[in-house]
Order: structure tokens, then C-alpha cells, then sequence
């Protein structure tokens, strides 16, 4: 029984990596850590598939942003110069490299700065020539985010469970105590 | 001693047949459940006297759905106020969960405040429980603390404002206020050494303290009425049941009215009033500057401090009396006048 305990142990320990090398996983390095919305970064692939197509997206937790498109040499290398959106809200981002499947082939971390006073100027430029989207300048206000709160009728039944569970719990304690 | 010899003892009783005596039989045995089986006042099973225990279960569903909203928070300042809209819009059960979080947090405020006024007013301070009081005032200061930082968090107007109130202070105290500084560590910024404090540093403290709280009132007794006896085994069973039901109660309340979140601060500005269990400090704000943010708090703790000295007789001196219940119409005064209060700016007064 314990030694059977152990195969499936071994096997799974082998296994987990075996699935993720499935993919071709290759290397992007940015030019900087951090940069400031509106600016340019250069990106630079290696070791991916040869002569294929991928696509460049800047992911955080809210929002993502096509930053390109760019195809690997015969060496499954290349070199991008891409320009950050100046919209984009600052914070944590991931830089992914998408293969033509959809599939993630490389990815690095990006920490995107509060626009340089130029950027904003010329995203304020676009929101006017637009006449919509998001302004890059943010004013203070008290008042609250109108966010969607959705919930699915799964989470209402969790919720419902859990309230209606608590009720009928300390109800019969308090008619034990 | 063999091992069933040793078992008999912890139950209270001597086996003679070597069998384990009834009370240490089935689960509730292996978790020596018949410890909670002590007498208690009997009137300890009033709620009033049991704002304490019900506080401690707001503590224990606070540290629950805090856990959960910390696997989604992140603590940079850039992506502190996204993360949150993240954990409220896409997180499972997010929103409900923050929710709760928020709406228990009220809750325990106004517990722990209800339970030191009737503490004070059953003179629960006077000797041998001097030290349980002081307990009870340093856990209130440490869940004002964990409601402060957990506004900041938010990284939203209103957190952004707490934040910077919370520096102007620490810069009038000057060494004393360092930790708050932005300057007192370059390797990190100050909304992550919050985000510390909010999730290790104060629960640590605060769940020290309450171990010594209940030891104290263990050994030391519930300050109730002598007289006819009770079991704490029922009135644990109480209290849990008092629980369960103001958990369900919140539960819904949490689903129904889920609390506000502010678009991303902007720093510099003052245009939102703290959170409102803080409101009475904003009218000391208003009143006499910022120094009302040190001053208020200030008198209040060394109020409490003080009590079990400043009435070390048989009973409660009559101008201690009214200079508590002069504090505590000032304290309702000011924060129901916080409410209704123009908003100012008070940063650079």
C-alpha cells in the first residue's frame, strides 16, 4: 500500500514538469523593470519557436493592452520596440508573448510608472480628438467607484447556504444552552 | 502513573477499574471538553457580559476573511487600489467576502467600545483586575489600529487621505512618529509596512493580548453578580449560538449593502471625511488642527489608563463618574457632529 503511495508520488512528481514542457517555452527581457506610461520599451526574445508569429500583450489585474505583433527569426530570436499605452492605469503588469494558438510562450514582469508629463498631454490630445475613452488625468474625488458587482447564482446560494447554516447552528445552541 | 491512571486525573476522578472515567469518553473527551465544565456567575450569561466573547468572535471572522482578501491584495502602491477593484469584481465570493470583512469590522468597533463602558460601569478595573482593564484598553487601541490600517489599504481617496493624516501626525510627534515616516525604511514604501502591520504585527499583538485577557479572567473571575452558579461549558454554548446568529445576520447584511470603494487617491487633496468610526477625531481636527489627532486619542487612552488608580476605594468616587460620562457624551457629540460637519482641509493648518 505505502509503495503504491510512492509511485503515484514519483509519477506525479514527473509528470508536472513533463506537462508543462509541452509548450515551447522560451525568454523575453525588457529593457527596463519599470517605465512610465506613453514611453517606448524595447523587448527582446530568444530560445522560442523559429520564423512564428506571436503577439505582445501587456497584462495586469484589470485591464490588457496589445502592445504588438512580431515574428521569431531562424534563430528564434527577435527585438521589438513597442509603445506603452498612456492610458493604461500604473501598477504590476506581465508582458506576454502569445503563440498563434493562444498559448503563453514567454512572459516578464513590468511595473508601469504614472504617465511623463508629455504622455498625458498627448493622451488628453487623443481623448479630445476621440471625444471618449479614459483621461490619463485623474481628478481627486469623494465620491464611489460604480463598480459591476454581478453575482452568479452559484455565489448567491453560497451565500444564502452559509447565512441560512449559521442561523440554524446558533439557533440550536442557544436552545441547548 | 500508567496512561490510563494520568487520563482519570485530568478528569477529576480516580478510576478504580482502569477504564477512563465517562466524561473523557468520545470526541469531546480526546479534547478534554469537560475543562469548560467550571462554574461561572450565572448572570455572566447576560449579554451584556458577553460584548467581550462576542468581540473575540468578530476578531476570529475578521482574521478568516482577511486571510482571504490578502491572497488577492497586493500591497505596491501602484497596484495596491487595482487589486482591490480585482478582489471585488473578479475574485470568487470577493466582494461578499470584503464585505463582511468591513461590516464585522463595525461591528467589533462598537462591540469592544459597548464592552469597556460596561466594564467601566461595573467598575470591572478595581482590584486584582487592574491588569485585565489595561488588557482590555490596549486591545480597543489595537482594534482602532487594525481599523486605521485597513482604511489605508484600500488605496482608494479616503485611504490615501488617512494615510497622509497619518504621516502629518507622525511628524508632529517627530522621533516618537518615526516608523511612520515614508523615510524610516527606503527599501519599501510606507502602504506596504501598513499592509505589515495590518495582517502580522497588530493581529499578533492583538491575539497576545487577548490570550492574557482570558487568562486573567479566568483565574482572576467574570466581574458579575455572585449568587447562583452556571456552567462556562453553557455559556460558551451561548455565546457561540449569539455568534452564529449576528454572523448570519452579517452574512446577509454583507450580500445586501456591500461597502464603498473610492476611485484611486490622489495625493495632495483633501475632499473625503475618514471612516466613520474615526469621525470624532476629524471634529477635534476641525476644531483645533492636528494636533486634535494626537490630543483626542491621547486623553481618551490615558482616561482609561488612569481608572484603576484614580478609584482604588470601596466605590466609584462621584466626580470620577462624571468626568467619564462627560468624555463619553463629548466622544458620541463630536462624532455624530463629524458626520454632519463641513469637509476641510487640515494637512498644512
Amino acid at each position: 500500500m505505502r509503495g503504491s503511495w510512492l509511485l503515484l508520488l514519483s509519477g506525479l512528481l514527473v509528470g508536472a514538469p513533463a506537462t508543462a514542457l509541452a509548450h515551447d517555452v522560451g525568454v523575453i527581457r525588457l529593457g527596463a523593470e519599470e517605465a512610465p506610461a506613453g514611453s517606448e520599451l524595447e523587448i527582446r526574445g530568444e530560445k522560442l519557436s523559429k520564423n512564428t508569429e506571436f503577439t505582445v500583450v501587456l497584462r495586469g489585474a484589470l485591464e490588457t493592452h496589445t502592445l504588438g505583433a512580431v515574428r521569431s527569426d531562424s534563430a528564434g530570436a527577435f527585438t521589438l520596440r513597442v509603445v506603452l499605452p498612456a492610458d493604461a492605469s500604473p501598477g504590476a503588469y506581465v508582458v506576454r508573448l502569445l503563440a498563434p494558438d493562444g498559448d503563453e510562450s514567454a512572459r516578464a514582469e513590468l511595473k508601469l510608472l504614472p504617465p511623463a508629463p508629455q504622455a498625458v498631454a498627448a493622451a488628453e490630445h487623443d481623448h479630445h480628438e476621440e471625444g471618449g475613452g479614459q483621461s490619463a488625468h485623474v481628478e481627486a474625488t469623494a465620491a464611489p467607484l460604480d463598480l459591476p458587482l454581478d453575482r452568479g447564482p452559484l455565489e448567491w446560494a453560497l451565500v444564502l447556504a452559509i447565512s441560512a447554516g449559521s442561523l440554524a447552528g446558533g439557533l440550536a445552541l442557544l436552545r441547548r444552552a | 502513573m500508567d496512561r490510563t491512571e494520568s487520563m482519570a486525573t485530568a478528569g477529576g476522578q480516580t478510576s478504580v477499574s482502569g477504564a477512563p472515567p465517562a466524561e473523557l469518553a468520545g470526541v469531546a473527551g480526546r479534547f478534554a471538553l469537560h475543562a469548560l465544565g467550571y462554574g461561572i456567575p450565572a448572570a455572566a450569561n447576560r449579554l451584556s457580559y458577553m460584548l467581550g466573547g462576542l468581540t473575540f468572535i468578530g476578531l476570529v471572522v475578521l482574521a478568516v476573511t482577511g486571510i482571504w482578501l490578502d491572497q488577492y491584495y497586493n500591497p505596491d502602491p501602484l497596484s495596491a487600489h487595482a487589486s482591490v477593484v480585482y478582489t471585488v469584481t473578479r475574485a470568487p465570493l470577493g466582494a461578499w467576502v470584503r464585505a463582511l470583512h468591513y461590516w464585522t469590522a463595525c461591528v467589533v468597533l462598537v462591540s469592544a467600545t459597548a464592552h469597556v463602558v460596561f466594564a467601566f460601569v461595573r467598575r470591572s478595573y478595581a482590584r486584582p483586575r487592574e491588569v485585565t482593564w489595561w488588557s482590555g484598553v490596549l486591545l480597543l487601541v489595537l482594534v482602532a489600529g487594525l481599523a486605521f490600517t485597513g482604511t489605508v489599504l484600500r488605496a482608494d481617496q479616503e485611504g490615501g487621505e488617512a494615510l497622509a493624516h497619518a504621516v502629518a501626525a507622525a511628524e508632529l510627534l517627530g522621533p516618537l512618529g518615526a516608523p511612520l515616516s515614508r523615510d524610516f525604511a527606503a527599501s519599501t514604501s510606507l502602504l506596504a509596512r501598513i499592509h505589515n502591520a495590518h495582517v502580522s504585527l497588530l493581529p499578533l499583538s492583538l491575539f497576545a493580548i487577548v490570550a492574557l485577557h482570558f487568562w486573567l479572567i479566568r483565574h482572576l473571575g467574570i466581574n458579575a453578580p455572585s449568587g447562583e452558579r452556571a456552567a462556562f461549558s453553557s455559556h460558551l454554548r451561548r455565546l457561540l449560538g449569539f455568534g452564529l446568529v449576528g454572523f448570519a445576520g452579517l452574512s446577509l447584511v454583507a450580500a445586501l449593502f456591500p461597502p464603498a470603494l473610492g476611485h484611486r487617491a490622489v495625493e495632495g487633496v483633501e475632499v473625503t471625511k475618514p471612516f466613520w468610526p474615526f469621525l470624532w477625531i476629524y471634529t477635534l481636527e476641525n476644531t483645533i488642527g492636528l494636533w486634535g489627532m494626537i490630543l483626542g486619542p491621547g486623553v481618551l487612552i490615558g482616561f482609561l489608563v488612569a481608572v484603576p488608580l484614580l478609584d482604588r476605594g470601596s466605590e466609584r468616587p462621584a466626580w470620577l463618574t462624571g468626568l467619564a460620562a462627560a468624555l463619553l457624551v463629548a466622544f458620541f457629540g463630536a462624532l455624530v457632529y463629524g458626520f454632519f460637519a463641513p469637509q476641510m482641509q487640515h494637512i498644512g493648518m
